[in-house]
């Protein structure tokens, strides 16, 4: 059993996030890599910037693997997102979760990527040619998704 | 751990709790602060503790139907009565991945 959940500037590192989730007990390994997009709602964008509330950060993400272990016993997880300045194209967030057969690693993966974006504090600012936005915060406090 | 503070209005001493109050993204570019302490009546809400914020921070105002808010590291509801020591923050709209 291995799981690794942390916050990190700089590049993810792949390799150790995979041998985390990887065991010869789990016949499927499930990843998700989520990148910094060039365009947002039609703007281009130049540079992204995440910052997070980092203890509370990291013990969301925890809850996020508990979570999981309980509800697909998945006990191989690897949760890591990057923070800081993140080049375009480049991986802000990975998931790799697994199980000894598919589908529960399918369904942890698609778990953790998604309640990660709902609960865990952590926020991305897009640079455009003429401004700049919290996503998700505008003056008005309207959401604007993602 | 609590301090106590002179009333004056009343003559009488009241027991305070300093919070430290953490600002996030807009939250922090908004006031152009990242951490606030301050002194309030110990056992105050969230939600005293964040008008206490609005009056020395004006344009959080505008922010409020947005916001949620942790104390100690946990989401809590705005009726969340905070001690001495508490570190509160101010989470705006989350948007990690």
């Amino acid at each position: 059993m291995a799981r690794i959940v942390k916050i990190v500037e700089g590049q993810i590192d792949f390799h150790e996030a995979l041998e985390a989730a990887r065991s010869p007990r789990n016949g499927g390994l499930a990843t998700f890599y989520g990148s910094t997009r060039d365009n947002s709602e039609g703007k281009s964008v130049h540079r992204l910037f995440y910052e997070a509330y980092k203890p509370m950060a990291v013990a969301k993400m925890e809850e996020i693997a508990d979570q999981i272990r309980e509800k697909w016993g998945v006990e191989d997880i690897a949760m890591v997102h990057r923070i800081g300045e993140v080049p375009i194209g480049e991986v802000s967030v990975f998931i790799a979760a697994g199980s000894p057969h598919r589908v529960e690693a399918f369904s942890a993966c698609r778990f953790a990527i998604d309640t990660l974006k709902e609960t865990v504090p952590i926020w991305k600012k897009e640079f455009f040619d003429d401004g700049e936005v919290w996503v998700g915060q505008t003056p008005s406090g309207r959401e604007s998704g993602d | 751990m609590a301090r106590v503070l002179a009333d004056a209005t009343v003559g009488t001493a009241r027991a305070a709790a300093v919070v430290s109050v953490r600002l996030f993204a807009g939250a922090a570019e908004a006031t152009g602060v990242r951490v606030h302490r301050m002194s309030i009546e110990d056992g105050a809400t969230v939600d005293v503790a964040f008008d206490r914020m609005v009056e020395e921070f004006p344009a959080l105002a505008a922010l409020k139907s947005s916001l949620k808010f942790a104390v100690n590291q946990e989401f809590v509801e705005m009726d969340q009565r905070l001690s001495d020591g508490d570190e509160m923050a101010v989470i705006p709209p989350v948007s990690g991945g």
